[in-house]
């Protein structure tokens, strides 16, 4: 970030700091001061506003410092221009990449761990997230970023309405077979997108590698070596645990 | 007679360690497993410490700090190995090592580079643990004499210094990040009367905000994020031979390694600045004061032997203040107090008392963790330095997952991951602004410190800050705060300079020379 930018930047933190702060000052100001949690008479050193009140000050005076720091250098001005349409519409790489990669992130935390089998939430977004990154090509960037951002709005929409928990009720495995449908046929799609490229053609195959042995390995190393359930057992787990019934010895 | 006392209970301990097959087991992979993560661009030694740290929640204490602490020390020695081979720095911590290194091994002799730095690192190293162990008691004996007030004066003065030193932008950058960090450690029930702070009725806030998720957050997710945005080619690491300890270099170079070793270990007791500040710092210092500057930079052995030595050093500088005040000297510091905090160790002056014999036990593992990176540096250079060949597009979503999961299996809890997330994001944000992270994390750790602190400090004085005045290191920590403040108020800095020219007879200065 050049200098100009960053003091652009800096005036927006600079407001955003403030609000915060301010925010800060007036929650804490709801904190009992001479009384405390129990209602017993009490004197203001003892308060659990003190140190939030102490914090919020000097967050406050120092944003302002930042604020016009920013305004002094010109930071007020030529801000407005980053929001409007035309740069909406057409992206620097930058933003492009960087949103892909919040997709993938979010995706990953608030949707998939939380709801799916936890290798199967991994799968389904280590392949596309590091193939994308990998292959390095756009056009694959933007179909995998595609698929993963439908799957998002659709597993969002079956969660709000409540479909998700009722249907997954009445038989566990309803969206999870699908899923894992997907997560075959993502690889396969991909594949064909790649073509003949030797080269690429060796990254796909060192990302599907990495992609099923990652989340399999953490997975048996949490749940069976450390002994951590998973967020959320599904197909994946249920199939491990049946293959280790299968083969447990009696009696041990 | 206290020092037969103290080498036998070191050799004791020592012995304790060496005795049990598990514990050497998890020495040498732990470091190994350092080297490997200091040496892959992306990865940085407090990240693995943070991620090591979610694995070792169920183990017993002194296997977790072997652990954790061979880490440490193989991750900072680790990202040699990318300066010198593929001149992109493996950690920040041997930024400095790749100018000199790099040139060293376009000449064909990565060989010899790596020998010094490994020879180099492990001295440090060493150095940084006999100050440790020689220090410590004395500034125990002083801390113990510490009342709240001083406790107080102390997490302020560690999140200021450490914004003021790590600040890239504006100074005051790196406070404002401090103050979000002393910020978020509010957030829960307060220690003192229990009343919820910005909980706002979510149940989950109530604990407050665990410190290994948004560790992981602060320090992995911009990472993750930073390196696959920016498009980084793969790059060929060079190649070499083979590894000799290269002591007849090291010898003729004795004076730059006792100098950068001492610059190490100070550096790494001022709180909240780490290995990536010593190296540099050192390598410069070294430039300046040779006889012949011009030769850095082209493959100067000098400028290696520096910042490798300094950023070693600095770990077991770090650990100074991290056991005698609870205060950590480095960011991967910080990460360890968060877990010795998970394995009920809460480090400060009382720590001999709470757990006798812990700093010798520190120390033996210290010793036992640099002959470990010395001996797998030497052997198994070669075959470690294939992960350079990993490419990061592949190995940084890897990590996203082990962030995840390593924040989630901290109590098996799904809120510590959006906390992790959220909370890297925001980290991403702000180190795009050129906002320090390390004061944060400082502020988060130090936050419950500070707050307690003054408020048991201001009960014992009913109300009064007089105290504050009256206590000589009290008063020495507030002149430091408010020095480090005045200094950075354009008036006050305009005034010093006009009071510098006058004293010094100079001319005015051009005004333009302000930094403001």
């Amino acid at each position: 970030m050049n200098k100009e930018a960053m003091r652009r930047a800096d005036f927006k933190t600079g407001i955003i700091l403030i609000v915060l702060s301010v925010l800060v000052l007036v929650e804490t100001s709801t904190f009992p001061m001479t009384d405390s949690y129990g209602g017993v008479q009490n004197v203001w050193y003892v308060s659990p506003a003190l140190f939030p009140l102490i914090i919020g000050g000097v967050l406050l005076v120092l944003s302002v410092v930042l604020l016009a720091n920013a305004i002094r250098e010109g930071g007020h001005r030529g801000g407005a221009g980053t929001l409007s349409p035309r740069r909406l519409l057409s992206p620097s790489e930058h933003t492009v990449r960087f949103g892909t990669i919040l997709l993938y992130l979010l995706a990953y935390v608030y949707l998939f761990v939380p709801y799916v089998d936890f290798a199967l939430a991994t799968f389904l977004f280590l392949f596309p997230f590091a193939l994308s990154f990998y292959v390095d090509r756009p056009d694959i960037l933007k179909k995998m970023a595609l698929i993963i951002l439908g799957l998002s709005v659709i597993m969002a929409v079956l969660l709000l309405s409540g479909v998700w928990p009722r249907a997954v009720e009445s038989f566990e495995y309803a969206f999870e077979i699908p899923l894992a449908v997907l997560a075959i046929a993502v690889p396969v799609y991909a594949r064909r997108l790649i073509g003949d490229d030797p080269l690429l053609a060796r990254r796909f195959l060192i990302t599907l590698i990495v992609a099923i042995a990652s989340p399999l390995f953490l997975f048996l190393a949490f749940r069976y070596g450390l002994r951590v359930q998973m967020p959320h057992e599904g197909l994946v787990a249920d199939a491990a645990e049946a293959i280790r019934y299968f083969f447990r010895t009696p009696g041990a | 007679m206290y020092v037969i006392d103290q080498f036998t209970s070191f050799g004791l301990s020592l012995y304790a360690t060496l005795i049990s097959p598990v514990n050497i087991l998890v020495l040498v992979g732990a470091t190994l497993l350092g080297i490997i993560f200091g040496a892959l661009p992306g990865l940085t030694a407090t990240l693995g410490v943070a991620l090591l740290t979610t694995l070792t929640y169920g183990v017993p204490t002194e296997t977790a700090l072997i652990a954790l602490l061979s880490m440490y020390v193989g991750a900072v020695y680790g990202g040699s190995y990318a300066s010198i081979l593929i001149n992109i720095p493996g950690t920040a911590a041997s930024a400095a090592t790749a100018l000199d290194g790099y040139p060293l091994a376009l000449k064909g002799e990565a060989g010899k580079a790596l020998g010094l730095t490994t020879t180099a690192s492990f001295l440090g190293t060493m150095f940084g643990m006999v100050v440790l162990v020689l220090l410590s008691p004395l500034i125990i004996d002083l801390a113990l004499q510490f009342t709240s007030f001083e406790f107080f004066l102390l997490a302020f003065f560690g999140i200021l210094i450490s914004g003021t030193l790590s600040s890239r932008d504006l100074v005051y950058k790196g406070w404002i990040a401090g103050f979000i960090g002393l910020f978020m450690s509010t957030v829960g029930r307060d220690r003192l009367q229990f009343f919820p702070r910005f909980t706002f009725d979510i149940s989950e806030l109530d604990a407050g905000l665990e410190v290994v998720p948004v560790l992981l957050g602060a320090f992995g997710i911009p990472q993750i994020i930073k390196v696959l945005v920016n498009r980084q080619p793969l790059a060929r690491p060079k190649e070499f031979a083979r590894i000799l300890p290269e002591w007849g270099t090291i010898a003729r170079n004795a004076k730059h390694i006792v100098r950068s070793a001492s610059i190490g270990v100070g550096i790494g007791s001022v709180p909240g600045i780490g290995e990536d500040i010593a190296g540099w710092v050192s390598y410069g210092v070294a430039r300046n004061t040779s006889k012949h500057p011009e030769t850095f930079g082209t493959g100067e052995v000098a400028g290696v032997v520096s910042s490798e030595t300094a950023n070693n050093a600095c770990i077991g500088g770090a650990l100074i203040p991290l056991i005698t005040l609870g205060i950590p000297g480095s960011p991967p510091a910080a990460m360890l107090l968060g877990a010795l905090m998970l394995h009920n160790v809460t480090p400060g002056p009382m720590i001999e008392f709470e757990h006798p014999g812990f700093i010798l036990e520190l120390t033996a593992i210290l010793l036992l963790a640099s002959l470990a990176m010395w001996g797998l540096g030497i052997t198994l250079a070669k075959q470690v330095v294939k992960v350079l060949k990993l490419p990061a597009q592949v190995f940084m979503p890897v990590i996203a997952v082990l962030c995840v999961i390593g924040s989630y299996s901290l109590g098996l809890n799904v809120f510590n991951l959006y906390l992790m997330i959220a909370v890297g994001i925001v980290a991403y944000f702000l180190t795009e602004m050129e906002y320090p992270i390390s004061p944060l994390v400082i502020g988060v750790i130090l936050g419950p410190m500070a707050d307690e602190n003054l408020r048991r400090a201001l009960m014992v004085s009913e109300g009064s800050f007089a105290p504050l005045f009256q206590r000589p290191v009290c008063l020495l920590l507030l002149v430091v705060i408010v020095l480090t403040v005045m200094s950075q108020i354009p008036a006050c800095k305009r005034a010093k300079e006009r009071l510098t020219d006058r004293v010094l007879g100079r001319k005015p200065r051009n005004a333009s020379m302000d930094v403001d």
